[in-house]
């Protein structure tokens, strides 16, 4: 006779508890410490790797080392400069090749020793060494000292005006770290900072941990963006890279993370009208860039260029890319509205025109030669919008043939001049003009026509702020003339916020100081 | 024996070498650079070629061969090239999880598929069977990335039951860190469970039409006695070599699941150092698997003389 669930044996209840037991246990245990308000969980799209940020520009390393490593300035919202480590903006003389820098007093490292200009120097030395924003500005260095223990002084031999904003980046950065630290071998192995929080622990692909640093000083003035006061609010911030973007918007939905970064239009999508979580958008847009080669092959033709831009539909792309419409923004200016680099004259952007295109595409003399696309479906965004462009420009009577392979093949390839005609990529918000890749000679697509060259020339060795706006606007016109690359728009990088979290920065580099996790 | 023993371990060293060699001349070959990816998207030659250098990329293919079987000759794997620390460490930090994960799914997919396999063969032919073979299919039809993310989907965001990704914090317990390993486990065991079901259903159709099945039959056993004391003893060699397979191709699994469980294991690791193009971390942990492969190979032919007294060496 069948036994009826009341009359299970006493062994079997004895299992049936200690399995109910066991899942108990395990069950609501992660739940529980995730609902702490002294831990904030970010779910990162992957690891940092080493977190030294001045060899490397990667805004992911940004976002996690600035909670640590401070600089001497900052940027403010609106791209202008701030005093961060330093006490005031430079005494900038000698037609802009002096620059006397008074920092801010009583400043601890995490090591507990207070920062002087001996710590600054060795700093900034390391920083002219390893960065690629920093061997620039150091080429043209005369001297570097500190003049007292609160005042450094670098000389230059010509003026080099977005030095100032080169030392506010948090990326190729030059922070400032003990002299003894900043002298030793490389690599970096102790990463004491100033910042309101210190490192605790890197584990690669697990997480990095860094906890409240109890004797911070702050910068003083009300907290806006990165400039002005910071402080910690919880004690741990833990980035816990989770490289799948379902899985992350999942995490955040289930409560384990507070914060997604880098979401896919699906997994954003995936977010919206949840009780406890809130959809966001970084505040500087992504620049989704279709670069060429401007050195050798088909595209080293200027009207072939000129071709593909009258070619190409910017919006069709963009919506391709990032989907809804508050997702992307369809604009010619390099730089965004309320920026002081805008600039609204921007000919030739968006057109979409196959017919002027293959005109143009006759007039170049093009005979059919295949055009090579780099693409990498591992950024879903580029992949789409080379899909898009690929269409247009057959269409218009290019023979285009696209080559998917993964991110690490396109970074090796396109440094040979002959295995490329054009790559889609994306290009993160440059507060300094001079630092947007497309306009350095030596970047791929090598862009560097003598007007161009004059005109670069000209806008690094001015150092009035209000005479660099008009020879910005020109740069921005050449760029259009030449068209090295086609500017195909600005999407936005899409995160998700638990919404007991406040008091975050969602700027370039999505800042967690000043950030509260309510209970 | 143990000159079988001696032999097999001798003919290891020559498959080793060999998996040494591909698997140098592989990362090598494919494109791509790893100072180029750890520079970022805005560097320029210039800065590429300096790293190159300071990590010493720079020295020529033969070179760095040279250098690399030296270095597994001395049981030496290298230094990562992202993770500032050695190969061997960082396989020593992650190979727990992943043997935790891989031995979790096997036991799920033998406690799984045995005795389905064992009942749709005792029930061949009948609607059970039908529709065992059908989920069997079904299973191993799945991928388990897909398995995974619906498993999140509703265990995890839904009924909140179980953490979405991760190993958990860093002073999770046991217990705590097994809540982890649940899902991936599962993801990665039901394709398995299917592949062994399939097989001993077809091992067991064999032994069940063996004379000394009908034998056992007419002298009046129990039917569980037959089918599991006489029938599945002589089924189950051809099942460990499928559980011996499986074991060994959850270590591939592993690769896809630990990536949508966020999980840091060495499937985790290897991903991550192709994509970054970590060249000694690839070049290590392929001859860590490789090893581990052959050795459960070697593993299963011992065995097969443990519970088989005909096979002798």
């Amino acid at each position: 006779m069948p036994r009826s669930k009341q009359n299970w044996s006493p062994s079997v209840q004895r299992r049936a508890l200690m399995l109910g037991g066991a899942a108990g246990l395990l069950m609501p245990n992660w739940r529980a410490r995730a609902q702490t308000a002294s831990v904030l969980n970010i779910a990162t799209s992957g690891d940092p790797g080493p977190l030294d940020p001045t060899p490397v520009t990667s805004d992911l390393l940004s976002e996690i080392t600035q909670l640590f490593y401070e600089t001497l300035y900052i940027f403010g919202p609106d791209y202008g400069i701030a005093p961060l480590l330093a006490a005031e903006l430079p005494e900038i003389s000698d037609g802009g090749k002096r620059y006397v820098i008074k920092l801010r007093s009583g400043v601890p490292f995490h090591d507990g020793s207070t920062m002087t200009a001996d710590d600054v120097v060795a700093s900034l030395q390391r920083w002219g060494r390893l960065s690629p924003r920093g061997r620039t500005p150091w080429a043209f260095l005369d001297s570097i000292s500190a003049k007292d223990p609160a005042t450094v002084e670098i000389v230059l031999k010509q003026p080099y005006s977005p030095l100032l904003n080169l030392l506010a980046f948090p990326n190729g950065s030059p922070q400032i770290m003990p002299k003894r630290i900043a002298t030793a071998p490389d690599p970096l192995k102790d990463f004491t900072g100033t910042g309101p929080f210190r490192l605790m622990e890197y584990k690669p692909d697990t997480w990095v941990r860094v906890g409240k640093f109890p004797q911070y000083v702050s910068p003083q003035g009300t907290a806006n963006g990165y400039v002005g006061r910071r402080e910690a609010l919880v004690d741990e911030v833990r980035f816990l890279p989770s490289p799948n973007p379902t899985t992350r918007a999942d995490g955040l939905l289930a409560g384990q993370y507070h914060w997604a970064d880098n979401l896919t239009p699906e997994s954003y999508a995936r977010i919206h009208g949840k009780p406890d979580v809130a959809p966001g958008v970084l505040t500087a847009a992504l620049w989704v860039l279709f670069i060429m080669n401007n050195k050798k092959g088909v595209m080293s033709n200027v009207l072939v260029r000129r071709a593909a831009q009258a070619a190409i539909a910017c919006t069709d792309a963009l919506a391709a890319a990032f989907g809804e419409k508050s997702l992307w923004t369809p604009e010619g200016s390099i730089y965004p509205q309320g920026t002081a680099w805008y600039d609204a004259d921007a000919p030739g952007y968006n057109q979409g025109n196959p017919d002027k295109a293959a005109t143009l595409l006759k007039q170049s003399g093009y005979k059919g030669e295949p055009i090579r696309i780099l693409t990498s479906t591992q950024y879903d965004y580029q992949y789409k919008t080379a899909q898009v462009i690929e269409a247009n420009l057959t269409e218009a009577g290019f023979k285009i043939e696209l080559v998917v392979t993964d991110w690490a093949t396109i970074l090796q390839r396109r440094q040979n001049p002959d295995q490329w005609d054009a790559f889609v990529t994306g290009h993160g918000v440059v507060p300094e003009p001079s630092s947007i890749t497309v306009f350095n000679p030596s970047y791929p697509g090598w862009w560097d026509t003598p007007d161009k060259h004059a005109l670069l020339e000209a806008f690094v060795t001015e150092s009035d702020p209000v005479e660099r706006v008009p020879l910005w606007h020109k740069l921005q016109a050449q760029f259009y003339i030449d068209v090295p690359t086609v500017k195909i728009g600005a999407g936005f990088t899409m995160y998700g916020a638990s919404k007991r979290m406040t008091g975050f920065y969602p700027g370039i580099w999505p800042a967690f100081w000043n950030t509260r996790l309510s209970a | 024996m143990t000159r079988y023993l001696l032999r097999r371990l001798a003919g290891m060293v020559v498959v080793m070498f060999l998996v040494a060699t591909i698997v140098f001349v592989i990362a090598h070959v494919i494109p791509g650079d790893p100072a180029a990816v750890m520079l970022g998207p805005s560097a320029t030659a210039a800065d590429i070629d300096a790293l190159r250098a300071r990590l010493g990329l720079d020295a020529s293919m033969p070179v760095q061969y040279v250098q690399f079987l030296e270095s597994v000759i001395r049981l030496r794997l290298g230094e990562s090239i992202f993770l500032s620390r050695s190969v061997t460490q960082a396989l020593a930090e992650r190979a727990p999880l992943t043997l935790q994960l891989t031995v979790l799914a096997a036991a799920l997919a033998t406690l799984i598929g045995i005795p389905i396999g064992v009942l749709s063969a005792v029930k061949r032919g009948s609607m059970v069977d039908q529709v065992l073979t059908a989920a069997a299919m079904a299973g191993a039809s799945l991928p388990s990335f897909w398995i995974g993310l619906t498993l999140i989907e509703y265990l995890a965001v839904r009924l909140h039951l179980l953490p979405v990704a991760g190993y958990g914090p860093p002073d999770a317990g046991v217990l705590e860190r097994l809540s982890y390993l649940i899902m991936p486990a599962i993801a990665l065991g039901i394709p398995n469970s299917a592949l062994i079901m399939r097989f001993t259903r077809t091992s067991m159709l064999d032994v069940l039409q063996e004379d000394y099945v009908r034998t056992a039959r007419a002298k009046g056993l129990a039917p569980a006695t037959v089918i599991f004391k006489h029938a599945f003893r002589n089924a189950r060699t051809s099942v460990l070599t499928v559980i011996g397979l499986t074991v060994a191709g959850l270590l591939g699994g592993a690769i896809v699941t630990e990536t949508v469980f966020a999980l840091p294991g060495v499937g985790n690791l290897v991903v991550s150092a192709v994509l970054r193009r970590d060249y000694p971390v690839i070049q290590g942990a392929l001859l860590v698997i490789s090893g581990v492969y052959v050795l459960i190979n070697l593993g299963i032919d011992v065995l097969y003389a443990v519970l088989d007294p005909r096979v002798r060496y």
